[in-house]
């Protein structure tokens, strides 16, 4: 018998991180979670991420920052931010009253600054859990992303582990040659989740002036062009770490929410789809819900890595 | 959802929407914008910024004491978003966010009026003279409002009527000089500045939106005149709520006794800004916008 009413659980915990159900507002999105007050529920939402933040404040990159391209947009903000401290004194007070769990987004052009940002947020009651976005340059090493290394990772995650108590997500840089590497370091340092993917770098061109479309020439891509991409890698990673990822990168719907589980996302971000459609984690949350129940599936958990690959080949 | 009561080609280039949202029209104000989802498919994927072009009713044109229930948007046709988006049928629903941004600041107190309109940057500034003139009263004379409406050729200029019909004077001037004096919008302005002392605009207000190099001049005598002056910007959008910042557009502030560069959000702090503080020597700005 079908049980039509069977109320749904929908609640994860992954690596500390306790949520009522898998679905985040992906960092740089969502603001400071007050900007989409008026068009969506908050207190809905699994977390909340927010906007990248470092020790000072940043003024981000020169105008154009965005561009629409087939299946995406490119983005360059910069990583303007207003700094930690002012992220304490008047973003979180006001984040606090949706009852929805406050990850913050860190990043430094240092190690030093990563462990300083990690540190002044410790403590933070408010805070449930830090997520480290290594995609940034490294101003001792000529500006190479902290994320393209695995030594580097390895160094910006150990120092975060040693300032901050809180879950500690690592976020994922795709502009690499092999994702899987860069997340066993992160893993080794202490990480306890992965997040992947963060925006794949690109370009688009103004032919007629013969210009960048962005101010600062390359950005980075978003949106369901690349989905495709955001799958195998988050597939790659579950066959080679022990501790619980988060899917990122084109999910508009449940369907595509869906995909990354099935892969082995324990749970998802939402980032681009946002502006589109402001109700579009309403819509997966009760997605998710609906499918559990009309595939008599417990729990979120059980339909995590559950891909069933072919078992035979024709030589 | 929000329906679309008419959608009328006015030129070549040019389309007038008329949209029935109550919930919009009540609140919105003369340059505030909405952001329209193009299509239910993904492309084109983000969705568009429009102005505010007028607050009506369903049938009657102009606003009366009622609260207005519909908003009409004014578009040209420039890219793949604003085709899809003339194809949109009488009846059909349409998905709207707004009103978005800060608006017009309008004082109680506003004597005399000069509205700048550079080709389609005459969308949001009807609405504008609209609520002006009712801020002023049906009876105020017509050199109380003056709009100045410039573009490339005759085809380009719009509105001229409407804004006749709520009593406003009206100015036109174009490049190829098809329709009204030929040359730029913002020397009919300066012709204006030179006609009358500094006595009788010492209580004027500038407003503009337009080609960004239009603003640029349009701001610079503003600040030689000493005239207050607000411009409506346009800016790339992702989000269109200010949680992007992807439409940052650079401002001059005042930090300590220095000028130091600020990035604001069009869509929140904007896209209507006091001329004075935009940071209009950015040169990326000024190529791509
Ligand atoms: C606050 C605001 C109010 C506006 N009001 C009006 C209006 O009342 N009437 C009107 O005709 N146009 C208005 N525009 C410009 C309008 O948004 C663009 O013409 C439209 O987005 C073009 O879309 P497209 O797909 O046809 O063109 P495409 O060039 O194919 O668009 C590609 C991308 O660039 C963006 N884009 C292109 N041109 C502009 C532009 N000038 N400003 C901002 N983004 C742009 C598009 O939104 C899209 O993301 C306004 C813009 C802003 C920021
Ligand atoms: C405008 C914009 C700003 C972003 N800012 C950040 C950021 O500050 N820190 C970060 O780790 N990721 C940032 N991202 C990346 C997103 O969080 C996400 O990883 C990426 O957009 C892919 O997901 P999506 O396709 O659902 O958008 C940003 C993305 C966009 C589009
Ligand atoms: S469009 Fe996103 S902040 Fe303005």
């Amino acid at each position: 018998m079908k049980q039509l009413h069977k109320k749904i659980d929908l609640s994860v915990d992954i690596g500390g991180l306790k949520m009522r159900n898998p679905v985040m507002a992906a960092s740089g999105t969502f603001g400071y979670g007050e900007e989409y007050e008026e068009h969506v529920p908050i207190d809905h939402l699994g977390a909340l991420i927010t906007k990248g933040i470092s020790l000072k404040p940043h003024s981000g990159n020169p105008p154009p920052r965005l561009v629409e391209t087939t299946g995406g947009m490119l983005n360059a903000i910069g990583l303007q931010n207003i700094g930690v401290k002012a992220l304490i004194k008047e973003k979180i007070p006001n984040l606090m009253k949706f009852g929805t769990p406050i990850i913050v987004n860190v990043f430094g052009s240092t190690l030093r600054e990563y462990g300083e940002v990690a540190r002044i947020l410790d403590g933070i009651d408010a805070i449930k859990g830090l997520e480290v976005n290594i995609s940034c340059p490294n101003i001792k090493r000529g500006g190479i992303s902290f994320g393209t290394d695995p030594r580097q990772v390895f160094k910006v995650v150990s120092k975060i582990r040693k300032a901050s108590a809180l879950p500690i997500m690592v976020k994922l840089s795709p502009n690499v040659t092999d994702i899987t590497t860069i997340a066993r370091s992160a893993e080794e340092a202490g990480a306890d989740v992965l997040s992947l993917i963060n925006t794949l770098t690109g370009m688009a061109v103004d032919v007629d002036n013969r210009i960048p479309k962005l101010g600062n020439i390359t950005g980075g891509l978003s949106g369901p062009a690349i989905k495709p991409i955001a799958l195998r890698m988050v597939w790659e990673v579950y066959n080679k770490v022990n501790i619980p990822i988060v899917g990122i990168g084109g999910i508009f719907n449940t369907y595509d929410a869906l995909e990354f589980i099935i892969v082995g996302a324990s749970a998802i971000q939402i980032g681009t789809a946002h502006f589109i459609n402001p109700s579009v984690a309403m819509e997966v949350i009760n997605g998710l819900e609906n499918y559990l129940r009309d595939n008599h599936i417990g729990t979120i958990q059980d339909l995590v890595g559950s891909l069933e690959t072919p078992t035979f080949s024709i030589l | 959802m929000a329906r679309v009561i008419f959608n009328r080609k006015i030129s070549s280039d040019y389309y007038r929407m008329r949209i029935l949202c109550p919930e919009i029209a009540s609140r919105a104000k003369p340059g505030q914008f909405i952001m329209v989802r193009i299509t239910e498919l993904l492309d084109p994927l983000l969705r568009r910024p429009f102005g505010i072009h007028r607050l009506c009713h369903e049938r009657d044109k102009h606003t009366d004491n009622n609260s207005p229930s519909c908003i009409e948007i004014l578009y040209k046709i420039v890219g793949k978003g604003t085709i899809v988006l003339s194809e949109k049928k009488k009846g059909e629903g349409i998905d709207l966010m707004g009103p978005l941004g800060n608006g017009f600041y309008l004082e109680q107190n506003i004597e005399t009026a000069v509205i700048v309109a550079g080709g389609i940057g005459v969308a949001p500034l009807f609405s504008l003279a609209q609520v002006l003139k009712g801020v002023k009263g049906k009876n105020t004379s017509r050199d109380k409002l003056t709009i100045f409406i410039g573009g490339e050729n005759r085809k380009d200029i719009l509105c001229l009527n409407d804004f006749k019909k709520i009593g406003a004077r009206v100015v036109v001037s174009t490049i190829d000089g098809s329709l009204g004096t030929k040359g730029l919008v913002t020397d009919l302005l300066v012709n204006f500045l030179r006609k009358h002392s500094p006595l009788e605009t010492k209580n004027l207000k500038l407003f503009g939106c337009g080609p960004l190099p239009m603003l640029r001049t349009l701001s610079e005598i503003a600040f030689y005149k000493n005239i207050p002056c607000q411009v409506s910007l346009e800016s790339r959008m992702a989000c269109g709520v200010g949680a992007c910042q992807g439409c940052a557009v650079p401002t001059e502030i005042n930090k300590e006794g220095d000028r130091v560069v600020l990035y604001q959000r069009a869509c929140k702090e904007g896209p209507v800004f006091d001329s004075t503080i935009i940071f209009w020597d950015y040169k990326s700005i000024l190529l791509k916008v």
